[in-house]
């Protein structure tokens, strides 16, 4: 029993260090191969932080379609490295300066001119206002003195469960975008608000506008009505006459 | 039976098969218990940025002076340092005949302004100036500088991906013939979010990206959400995602060619975030043959204070970090050793 106990113990630190020293091997090997394939010195700064993420994965990976991605972005990131070392003989650091400072910016820009009615717009996502990128995507006017800019679209789903907890999406996964609008005043887009439409039916975009009454509609053909001096939906769509959808 | 194990010869050779056997289950088990005892320590963040371009005119310099600002916190800070920032420039244009961006023209505003990829190339170059020289003596930190657009809009496509490609390019040939890429280091970035296009859309224009990049390791960083995605199960290649994007799409734009690398939004203060992406590192792993390697975690906290505050998804950099890494990490399939960055979005 105490030869098995022993010859056991012995085999096993063997060969355990021999698995480390291989997988050690198997992690460095691809940076040396670079460098001995080139003959070029391969500064530290040339090495990208990508490539040992990338040979940490091969030295588990044994699948041959992930290791043919990996083996792509290995070579892919060695020979990034011989052509930055390639650079450096080429241009070498430049020198600096013995002091250096912010540079002065110019005065701030004019007050925006406002480009009133309805309008389709190149709007941004913000926050987590997603704006509509068909139709009219923007109302912009004048009320009560103050420059408004109305914004249509819908807002992202914070709530990531939202799915498991509405298994009706799946028919028709379009409709459950929560529609929205966004209400910027006087270019204040730090305090600008958005108002979920009052039922979820998807996006919305514009399409009239009656004095102050902003009317939207609905990937599902729903109607919605914004009073724009309020800042509130409601009901009221008798004033307007409806362009068909 | 007592024979046998009396035999000193039959002894040795069942011993030494048992140290194998014993060796390589302990290897195996290694992994694990390094995932059990190592200690998540977030590296300090970087302040990475939504371009507010209020007035064009001083693009170039604005750009200049983040670039000083981060340099001089290099400069007075002991040691190398190791910066990765975003730059993002809005949504995919086309004026003209010219490609670009559409850029925010105010703090939170969803107006906006063309710029051209040789605007933002020129901006770009005078942040690697700017931090190049104004670390002065320290000559080794660097900072990792990723230019990107979000997948918003009708440009977004095969033509738009390929020309951001050559911007970066030549924003790349620019730092390098200057003699400044030993600490300013280019690469590109994406903002891929299901909310904000279709799949296929987004998909041609990493395409576009990834035909026309070129090597020299100008890789693009997806710095998008999975949103929708499981938070928990086995997914499968059509798990849904919002807006009729899958799992496999997200895995696609995210590490599916050669230049692409994760460095994603971990907004979800409850954790969702990062267990949506593991959800698709796990799926690569099973499907794909191999897991995602992320670079780092994204974050806007500072965005949200920016703004008011955002409930719910504003979790602090070192918290983003910190649930993405603890998530990936607990599964040997999607175990990686490090997870080198962290950054937080701003509005300059």
């Amino acid at each position: 029993m105490r030869t098995l106990l022993r010859t056991t113990l012995i085999t096993m630190l063997i060969t355990t260090v021999a698995l480390a020293g291989w997988s050690f091997v198997r992690q460095t090997n691809g940076t040396k191969n670079a460098k001995a394939a080139s003959g070029l010195q391969v500064p530290s700064y040339c090495i990208p932080p990508e490539l040992a993420g990338i040979q940490e994965l091969l030295a588990k990976t044994t699948d041959p379609n992930g290791r043919q991605l990996l083996l792509a972005k290995e070579k892919d990131a060695e020979q990034a490295a011989l052509n930055c070392a390639a650079n450096a003989t080429a241009h070498p650091p430049a020198p600096k300066p013995a002091t250096a400072g912010l540079l002065p910016t110019s005065v701030p820009v004019a007050t925006p001119t406002l480009q009133v009615g309805l309008q389709h717009a190149e709007l941004l996502p913000v926050g987590i206002f997603i704006p509509i990128d068909n139709g009219n995507n923007m109302w912009a006017g004048f009320v009560n003195g103050q420059a408004v800019q109305i914004a249509a679209g819908s807002v992202r789903e914070t709530d990531e469960n939202w799915r498991q907890n509405h298994p009706d999406w799946q028919a028709h996964p379009e409709l459950h975008t929560q529609g929205a609008i966004r209400v910027m005043v006087n270019y204040d887009g730090v305090n600008a608000i958005t108002y979920p439409t009052p039922s979820r039916n998807g996006a919305v975009d514009l399409i009239a506008a009656c004095g102050n009454l902003l009317i939207l509609h609905a990937a599902d053909n729903t109607i919605f009505t914004f009073d724009a001096a309020k800042l509130i939906f409601v009901n009221n769509t008798t004033s307007c006459t409806l362009p068909t959808p | 039976m007592l024979k046998i194990f009396g035999n000193d010869k039959v002894m040795k050779w069942l011993g030494r098969l048992l140290g194998i056997l014993l060796a390589i289950a302990l290897f195996w088990f290694i992994t694990p218990l390094r995932i059990a005892f190592a200690a998540p320590t977030p590296p300090p963040y970087t302040t990475s940025w939504y371009l507010d371009i209020s007035n064009p005119a001083n693009l170039s310099t604005t750009l200049y002076n983040m670039g000083c600002t981060l340099g001089t916190h290099d400069y007075n800070t002991a040691g190398t340092q190791d910066n990765v920032v975003i730059l993002l420039f809005g949504k995919p244009g086309y004026s003209g005949s010219t490609y670009g961006a559409y850029d925010w023209t105010g703090q939170g505003s969803s107006s906006t302004v063309f710029l051209s990829t040789a605007q933002i190339a020129n901006a770009v170059e005078q942040f690697g100036w700017g931090y190049y020289k104004c670390t002065l003596t320290d000559t080794t930190s660097q900072v990792y500088v990723a230019a990107g657009v979000n997948n918003s809009g009708s440009t977004v496509g095969y033509n738009h991906g390929s020309a951001w490609a050559a911007m970066t390019n030549n924003i790349n040939s620019w730092i390098s013939a200057n003699g400044y890429s030993s600490q300013v280091k280019v690469r590109a970035s994406g903002d891929m979010e299901m909310d904000f296009n279709d799949a296929t859309s987004t998909k041609d224009w990493v395409n576009g990206y990834s035909a026309s990049y070129g090597g020299n390791s100008l890789y693009l960083y997806d710095v998008g959400s999975a949103a929708g995605c499981p938070i928990s199960g086995n997914p499968t290649a059509n798990s849904p995602c919002n807006n009729g994007w899958v799992v496999d799409d997200v895995q696609y734009v995210s590490w599916g060619t050669t230049p692409l690398y994760p460095l994603p939004e971990i907004y979800n203060t409850a954790g969702a975030n990062a267990s949506q992406w593991y959800m698709i590192s796990l799926y690569s792993y099973v499907y794909k043959g191999g897991p995602l390697y992320f670079l780092g975690s994204l974050t806007e906290y500072q965005a949200c204070l920016q703004m008011g505050g955002c409930t719910g998804i504003n979790n602090s950099p070192g918290t983003g970090w910190t649930q993405l890494w603890n998530t990936i990490t607990a599964d040997y399939r999607t175990y990686q050793s490090i997870l080198r960055w962290s950054t937080d979005m701003k509005w300059n």
